[in-house]
């Protein structure tokens, strides 16, 4: 067993350790998810223009795994642990209020709009309770298919939140037998695994298929754990963060997904390398353009909302400026009257 | 907002979601909808026989109980590389036509004839420049008889195959151009649109009047074969997916629903650019089977 400082033990202060870990905020990785987020939206908006938009998922899940992983490792190595209520606590402060009230909201719409056969009872529950991707597994859906829910996109949502459950409490079993190094080797057994089984399972929506994807993320966390990172703003990280991007664009803009439901595997496999390039390219220069840039940032940080609520907005309209407009009135709503409130409550002071 | 405060929030909105999901309205039978392929298509509101009056066999519930329906295919060549695998896709409804009605069929279970379309002999279609013209009947099918006039054959299988839901499929021969006086035209000539509808809700007719209480439609995809593209006098036809949409435009139109397969458009779907291969058929028939179990769970909920 790990031998852990008994006085830092569970009076670790999470935000001072990120702020000492080189854990805060990096305006880069906003943009990383400006990108993703712009790619998911064209995607549905009109397929046509980015038959690959799809790929957009694929950073998420890339970036998710190394955001976790980077934050779990780091109270891991403050502690020797990793204090799971307060793990879970942040994160459904985080993304169940919002989501919640999307779904509410949508279920509530589709009613009053009479347009009763985009929601069902089991669409409502497997998004509250995040098996969406199972779901649809169940009722032989495949993504992009015939019968898409106006909650069809928390299938992403439900593999994101199945990790983030299962994920932290192995973490801690690994961190409790052999500390950082257990760690590390839960994610390079992760990795191992979850690699071919993506290539075997080949279903798009299947938790197995898509795990290889946060793995990769896991990893590079795992990689970078302790080890600074140069810095590098110049001109060369930005021709090499727009030659990347250009690869994910360009991959959107020709890999179809296939209609039976497949994975593109190496489709999938080259945009979550571009991933973790951006992510280091983010760390280097964390200011830099173009990553960086205001546009991408600010889609970045209202990406979540953006996610949640363009789908339905997207099915229930027709009118494209209505879409636009509506998506964007609603998103903003949902980040600065939801999301960002409650994520950013404080503890009431003691005494 | 403090945190306590937060996470009562949170748990709240967490219930409330649930609950949402407990409502007992998204059933509402009255509200339900057929899906079919990638569209939604909204029951009617009262079921209708073929001329319009009140259909009360459907009203009363006559034949619409939760027996499971019957299933049967007409069309052209792309119903008869779709069989198959609808047969697989839903064995337990589908109904094979009867050896002893084998005229109006290729040998793969549904009422299909290669190279005709639901104008019979009615137009001349274009599809070589060098033959100018063609009688649909030349095309492809000369046993029986050089004939492509569905009205010999079709009436009597539906009688005796006794079918609760025809599946149609005359895609690529609805949208070549045709010869409707003065040259070729396509689907955005008003005329040949007319005549093209009229065409399918006289199968239509004949297939309710038979005792069809169902009809799907399928939307083809636009011919990708790059032979014919090559050789086409008119590329705008049957390759133009604009031709496909209007088809598509046409169907919806239509007493029934529609089953959309416009978007299968790789070559790995197909066997020849025009006809599906096993993959292509097994996603069709996929949707096709999707739309059969939401006609039977209709007809189940109106008992």
């Amino acid at each position: 067993m790990a031998i852990v400082n008994p006085v830092i033990q569970g009076a670790v202060d999470v935000d001072a350790m990120k702020a000492t870990s080189g854990l805060s905020h990096v305006q880069a990785l906003d943009g990383l998810r400006g990108i993703a987020v712009a790619l998911v939206v064209v995607y549905h908006f009109e397929e046509s223009w980015l038959p690959g938009g799809y790929l957009g998922v694929s950073m998420f899940f890339t970036l998710s795994g190394f955001l976790i992983t980077r934050l779990l490792l780091a109270e891991v190595a403050a502690t020797g642990s990793v204090d799971l209520r307060r793990f879970y606590d942040r994160r459904f402060r985080r993304l169940l209020p919002a989501a919640c009230v999307t779904i509410i909201g949508s279920a509530a719409w589709v009613y009053f709009a009479d347009r009763l056969s985009l929601i069902s009872s089991g669409d409502i529950f497997a998004a509250t309770f995040w098996y969406f991707n199972v779901h649809e597994i169940l009722r032989d859906v495949t993504y992009g298919g015939a019968d898409a829910s106006v909650l069809a996109h928390y299938w992403s949502l439900s593999i994101e939140e199945q990790f983030y459950l299962v994920f932290p409490a192995l973490v801690l079993l690994s961190a409790k037998l052999s500390g950082v190094q257990g760690v590390r080797l839960l994610v390079a057994g992760a990795l191992v695994i979850a690699v071919p089984a993506a290539l075997v399972i080949d279903r798009y929506l299947h938790t197995g298929a898509r795990v290889g994807e946060i793995a990769a993320g896991c990893a590079l966390a795992v990689g970078l754990h302790r080890r600074p990172i140069a810095r590098h703003d110049g001109p060369r990280v930005a021709v090499a963060a727009v030659a990347i991007t250009a690869v994910v664009v360009f991959l959107a803009r020709v890999v179809e997904l296939p209609l039976g439901g497949e994975l593109p595997s190496i489709a999938i496999l080259v945009t979550s390398a571009a991933t973790l390039a951006l992510v280091l390219i983010g760390l280097a220069a964390p200011a830099a353009a173009p990553l960086a840039n205001p546009v991408l940032r600010i889609l970045g940080r209202y990406s979540y909302s953006i996610y949640l609520w363009h789908w339905p907005v997207f099915t229930l309209i027709d009118s494209a400026a209505a879409q636009i407009l509506l998506t964007v009135v609603l998103s903003l709503g949902s980040y600065h009257l939801i999301e960002n409130p409650i994520r950013r409550s404080r503890a009431v002071a003691s005494g | 907002m403090n945190v306590r405060d937060a996470r009562l929030v949170c748990v709240a909105l967490f219930v409330a979601a649930a609950v949402t999901g407990l409502l007992p309205f998204w059933d509402d039978p009255a509200d339900e909808s057929v899906l079919l392929g990638q569209t939604r298509v909204a029951a009617a509101e009262e079921p209708q026989g073929p001329d319009g009056s009140i259909d009360e066999t459907a009203e009363t519930g006559e034949g619409t109980d939760s027996e499971v329906l019957r299933v049967g295919t007409a069309g052209d060549s792309s119903m008869m590389f779709m069989n198959a695998a609808i047969a697989d896709a839903i064995p337990q409804n589908w109904v094979s036509v009867p050896e002893a009605l084998a005229i109006w069929t290729s040998g793969t279970g549904g009422l299909d004839r290669n190279g005709c379309g639901a104008f019979g002999d009615d137009l001349d279609f274009f599809y070589n420049p060098e033959l100018g013209p063609l009688p649909m009947r030349n095309n492809h099918a000369p046993e029986p008889e050089l004939t492509c006039d569905w009205t010999k054959w079709l009436p009597d299988a539906f009688a005796e195959m006794d079918l609760d839901v025809l599946v149609v499929s005359f895609g690529p021969s609805s949208m070549w151009g045709y010869d409707v006086g003065a040259g070729p035209v396509d689907l955005g000539d008003p005329t040949l649109v007319e005549r093209l509808r009229s065409a399918h809700q006289a199968i239509a007719l004949e297939a309710t009047a038979a005792g069809v209480k169902e009809l799907i439609w399928v939307a083809y995809p636009p011919v990708i074969n790059t032979d014919i593209q090559q050789r086409s006098p008119h590329p705008q036809y049957a390759t133009n997916p604009d031709q496909a949409d209007r088809y598509f435009a046409l169907l919806s139109s239509l007493d029934g629903g529609v089953v959309d397969v416009r978007d299968i458009l790789d070559e790995q779907y197909y066997v020849d650019g025009t006809h599906f291969g096993e993959l292509g058929a097994a996603i069709a028939a996929e949707r096709i089977a999707d739309a059969v179990d939401e006609i039977q769970r209709a007809s189940g909920e109106s008992e």
